[in-house]
């Protein structure tokens, strides 16, 4: 029980930086873009931890004290995926980020880019995982095989 | 002062120790007491039927707790112990097995790979085809294992 929430704990950190830095690049790339380079209000970094940390949260969706199985699991990621886009909405609403439904379109495109972005990156990183571990496997296995 | 006499034999034939002795004397029977003590610290019992067999741990795949029994899996047949899965876990090398989920303790040994599954997961192969899920809150135990 406790180890669960020691990982939760870990993912939803883990979370909240993964999308901080993507929301970083994501805007830096956006303003390089779009060729307007002045610079941004005092309130920039507090809007972004405003975003990272309650989407971050919401991570413990996936909390569970059993393990859960693939159709469970597709299940959070869908309510995760549409409150992520409410707490989007709501700050975006709240800090006047679009002037129109244009506006509005285009930073739920960027939350999609984000929110694909995270899952590929996770991905990624557990492929990775995977290539080392089988590769202490096969040397484990060789070593035992020439004892 | 034994001669010791070590002959190498098949694999299809069982593997014994023959004590030659002139009587039985307490060396005789502490020689035979430290055998069995090694014999039993390097195998775990497993019921199959009405028979008890000695199984020795580097036979085995995973030991799975499921519906209150615990069930040894090994390439070609499973057992039943009488041991909860934490006993077995004390047990069992921690150099070689490790908690994978919740109810499985797996041999680090008879993996062949794993694959990522979904929320951070893996599908560890068997070398008997069979796949075994690893949960993400115990891949730091078989990266600790491994050396990662």
């Amino acid at each position: 029980m406790k180890s669960n929430i020691k990982e939760m704990l870990y993912m939803v950190e883990r979370q909240i930086m993964e999308i901080t830095i993507s929301l970083l690049v994501c805007l830096g790339f956006m303003k390089l873009f779009t060729g307007s380079f002045e610079s941004w209000s005092w309130y920039f970094p507090f809007q972004i931890i405003g975003i990272s940390v309650p989407t971050g949260l919401c991570a413990f969706i996936f909390y569970n004290k059993k393990e859960l199985n693939r159709k469970q699991f597709l299940i959070r990621v869908v309510i995760h995926f549409f409150a992520l886009i409410s707490i989007v909405l709501l700050e975006g609403y709240i800090f006047s980020w679009w002037t129109n439904i244009g506006g509005m379109l285009l930073v739920l495109l960027i939350f999609a880019c984000v929110y694909a972005f995270v899952w590929i990156a996770s991905m990624f990183g557990d492929k990775k995982d995977s290539e080392k571990i089988n590769k202490a496997l096969k040397n484990r296995n060789s070593s035992k095989d020439n004892e | 002062m034994f001669k010791i006499n070590i002959q190498q034999i098949d694999k299809d034939v069982d593997e014994e120790i023959i004590i030659k002795c002139h009587e039985i004397n307490e060396e005789v029977l502490s020689l035979m007491k430290l055998f069995k003590e090694e014999q039993k610290a390097k195998s775990i019992i497993g019921m199959h039927g009405e028979k008890l067999y000695s199984l020795k741990q580097d036979e085995i795949l995973y030991i799975e707790a499921t519906e209150n029994k615990t069930f040894i899996y090994c390439e070609n047949d499973f057992y039943e112990s009488k041991l909860k899965l934490y006993e077995l876990e004390a047990i069992v090398p921690k150099n070689n097995f490790f908690r994978c989920s919740k109810s499985i303790i797996l041999n680090c040994n008879k993996i062949n790979c794993v694959t990522p599954a979904f929320n951070g997961r893996f599908e560890a192969r068997l070398i008997n085809g069979e796949r075994v899920i690893i949960s993400r809150q115990y891949v730091p135990d078989l990266k600790k294992i491994l050396g990662l």
